[in-house]
């Protein structure tokens, strides 16, 4: 129960600071609409090649946007070395981690929402499906287990931006495909089967990044 | 108390701590000196767990540090260089937050008492950020203090901080010490050492040099011979160097 109370005291705290700033969702939302509206309004294609593409585009974007999510929260920790005060609590690190997650799923949840709503609206499409949606809590969930983990190593690092996307990119790369090919299906309702296994390498792509921030988060930190 | 035993600590090639033995018995009040690098603020990291040594142990208690449950953290209290305050919160946010990270009863009794003692009651309203530095470094004390640790460890913080606040933490920490807490403060503010301290400790280059209690010292015959030790030790201390 304390664990639980420490992983909402620190999430919340995060929710106060953007509530403030507006620094972390502002810029994610920013990027993400430009992105959504550029690809939408570039090329003259029919509604079901908008609904195929749809997939694509919008995890691209949130891959992108979530970076910027992951790189925010880690630097407000180590602006004023924040982050020692919450190593001395009296708690394993994976209070941290897990604290993370939250607070990064909740802003790329946000982000993908209003994504999603203004693909639907400006391509003319339907895309609040109650399967797209789990794919989406799915893989968003998924990038963020194991984007929460390396941007504690890019925070250790010391660095900032790039790094994180090097560092991140290759990690995610089955997790996208997963994510990718599992949307668009469910999109498309083509080949069902061929749904059932990417969903279940994404299921499994998120117990094994879940798994292995629980083992390394600790770790990172102490070094 | 704090025992820590043939400790080490390096970064890469150079040698930060070397097999180092010390202790911060409760109700003690240890003034850390030292030059810039001698590894004073390492030694401080050391000891609360935030820096891992690379040979040696610390025992807390009779805890061991490095296996102990994490609660073993709650004993430390640590106030460093950096406020480890998030600047967007409010004063009492930041308080607040800290509160409900250490799960304390009667949080907002002692987020008032903590602004009350480092007197920020007037400025609990304001975001951290734009206080200055002197008032972040007392919020940062209280912070430290906030779930009533054993042992508190002060990293250079009496830096910026005008005389008065320099006076009214030398009485909150004579006060913890009263109450049977085990402090230690890493200072290069000689009048601070012998106005507060109980004991005074010399590091150099990694190392203790000299370790007295405050008492048996003369003020001025040590702080005339304090920078010629500092940087010559052997030539002041001869060259088997006083220990405690």
């Amino acid at each position: 129960m304390k664990f639980i109370k420490a992983v909402y005291a620190i999430f919340s705290k995060d929710l106060i600071n953007e509530k403030r700033t507006f620094e972390t969702l502002g810029s994610m939302l920013v990027f993400a609409l430009i992105v959504v509206l550029i690809f939408l309004f570039s090329f003259d294609l029919s509604v079901g090649l908008r609904k195929e593409a749809a997939s694509g585009i919008i995890w691209v974007t949130l891959c992108f946007a979530g970076t910027l999510s992951l790189d925010r929260t880690m630097a407000l920790e180590r602006e004023t070395e924040a982050i020692d005060a919450l190593r001395m609590a009296p708690y394993d690190a994976t209070v941290i981690y897990f604290a993370k997650v939250l607070g990064n799923w909740f802003f790329l949840l946000v982000v993908a929402g209003i994504v999603v709503a203004a693909y639907a609206l400006f391509g003319n499409v339907m895309l609040f499906t109650g399967g797209f949606i789990a794919i989406l809590l799915m893989g968003t969930f998924g990038y963020i287990l194991i984007g929460a983990l390396v941007g504690a190593l890019n925070m250790q690092i010391r660095s900032r931006g790039p790094l994180l996307s090097v560092l991140l990119f290759p990690l995610l790369i089955p997790l996208l495909l997963a994510a990718v090919n599992a949307s668009s299906l469910v999109l498309t309702g083509n080949d069902p089967a061929g749904l059932r296994t990417w969903v279940g390498m994404l299921a499994g792509y998120d117990l094994l990044f879940l798994a292995a921030g629980i083992m390394l988060y600790n770790k990172i930190l102490d070094e | 108390m704090i025992r820590a035993e043939k400790i080490s600590k390096s970064y890469g090639n150079r040698l930060v701590l070397r097999d180092l033995d010390f202790s911060l018995e409760p109700g003690e009040i240890v003034a850390l000196l030292g030059v810039n690098g001698a590894g004073k603020t390492t030694l401080i990291r050391a000891l609360c767990g935030l820096n891992k040594t690379d040979s040696g142990s610390i025992q807390v208690d009779g805890d061991n540090l490095s296996d102990s449950s994490p609660d073993i953290r709650r004993k430390f209290g640590v106030v460093l260089h950096s406020t480890l305050l998030y600047n967007n919160l409010t004063c009492r946010e930041n308080l607040e937050f800290y509160a409900r990270l250490y799960d304390l009863d009667s949080r907002n009794e002692r987020v008032n008492q903590s602004l009350e003692m480092m007197d920020l009651l007037s400025r609990a309203s304001e975001k951290t950020g734009t206080l200055s530095r002197g008032m972040q470094q007392r919020l940062s004390i209280a912070r430290a203090m906030i779930h009533d640790p054993l042992y508190i460890l002060f990293d250079e913080v009496f830096t910026g901080l005008d005389r008065r606040f320099v006076n009214m933490n030398i009485e909150l920490i004579q006060r913890e010490a009263g109450a049977g807490k085990g402090i230690l403060f890493s200072t290069h503010d000689l009048d601070m050492v012998f106005s507060a301290a109980t004991r005074v400790v010399i590091l150099h280059k990694g190392d203790i040099i000299f370790s007295q209690a405050v008492e048996v010292l003369d003020p001025q015959h040590f702080k005339r011979t304090y920078d010629d030790l500092v940087q010559e030790p052997d030539q002041v201390l001869g060259s088997s160097r006083r220990r405690n």
